[in-house]
């Protein structure tokens, strides 16, 4: 039912623009296994990793200044 | 140090150009998908790393040799981002071009983007380039260098317009699944209903006969004489209770 959903919402051409991007990250990341096995982040991963530090910092601050 | 520094002039200020074309180069394929960058951007960290291997051994002024190797790798990995960047860059745009087709259909890609044939013989060429630039090693920079030039930046621009229709064309894919699927279910619901059909009226005979006096017999109860209504029916005087009669003092 979901594959069927996402056919009818088209939502599996941009699964697989994503899955490509992967594997051609995968391919040109000579010897570094770690992008080879896709532990990389993109731009929105980097971003919600920016606000989670973000946070984090404001919570110790917050603390530190209890 | 500034006399060793200078003896490397020649190499460091080649590193110098390769890192920018690399940069240019990273900025361009950025635009295509922001995380086909990342095996270019590994190689210009490890360009960095060498370069500061070779910037500890000149200042320590021992390994001259050592130095000017380290600062051969940099350049090599100047290269690398640049090759790898228009590589990565090429085959994003070829796999989106070839799942846009696959998925969206040709009717959909070409009617929100005409200029489809022009991107596909834009990514030819650079491809065509690199197949050969892989193919003699003497003449790949040059080969790079005129894909940089120009056909590089013109697929690029060309792939961002089909970005830009690619929202038009979503669209169009969607409404015409929808369609697709609308008009497999209605085909599927009418099979069933003409199967369906012929078996009822080709089965054979017994069955048609047991449902024959099933049904006369359903008519036959619906044709009974209705039931009298509870009033109308005679009563028993013993079923009647007495009428009591007020007794005189």
């Amino acid at each position: 039912m979901r594959k069927l959903l996402n056919w009818l919402n088209v939502r599996d051409y941009a699964d697989a623009k994503q899955r490509s991007a992967t594997n051609i990250v995968g391919r040109y990341a000579r010897g570094n296994v770690s992008i080879q096995n896709g532990w990389f982040l993109d731009r929105s991963g980097l971003d919600a990793l920016s606000a989670s530090g973000d946070r984090a910092i404001a919570s110790l601050k917050k603390h530190q200044s209890a | 140090m500034l006399d060793s520094l200078h003896a490397h002039s020649v190499l460091l200020s080649k590193i110098c150009e390769e890192w920018n074309k690399a940069e240019a180069d990273i900025k361009l394929a950025e635009q295509v998908c922001d995380q086909v960058v990342i095996p270019s951007i590994m190689e210009l960290r490890y360009a960095g790393r060498r370069l500061m291997q070779a910037m500890e051994k000149i200042a320590r002024g021992d390994g001259a040799g050592e130095a000017d190797a380290l600062l051969q790798d940099a350049c090599f990995d100047c290269h690398r981002a640049r090759h790898d960047a228009i590589d990565a860059a090429t085959a994003q745009i070829s796999v989106t071009l070839k799942e846009a087709v696959i998925r969206l259909k040709h009717e959909a890609v070409l009617q929100s983007f005409p200029k489809y044939s022009a991107l596909m013989h834009a990514l030819q060429t650079v491809r065509t380039n690199i197949v050969v630039s892989r193919a003699s090693q003497e003449k790949r920079e040059a080969l790079y260098e005129v894909v940089e030039g120009s056909h590089f930046p013109d697929l690029v621009n060309l792939f961002r317009e089909f970005q830009t229709s690619e929202a038009t064309m979503v669209a169009i894919a969607g409404r015409q699944r929808r369609e697709r699927f609308l008009n497999r279910f209605a085909l599927v619901v009418a099979v069933i209903g003409l199967l369906v059909t012929v078996y009822f009226e080709c089965r054979p005979k017994s069955d048609q006969n047991d449902l024959h006096t099933t049904a006369t017999t359903q008519q036959a109860a619906s044709t009974a004489p209705p039931s009298p209504p509870l009033s109308s029916l005679p009563v028993r005087p013993s079923a009647v209770p007495r009428a009591t009669t007020a007794r005189s003092p």
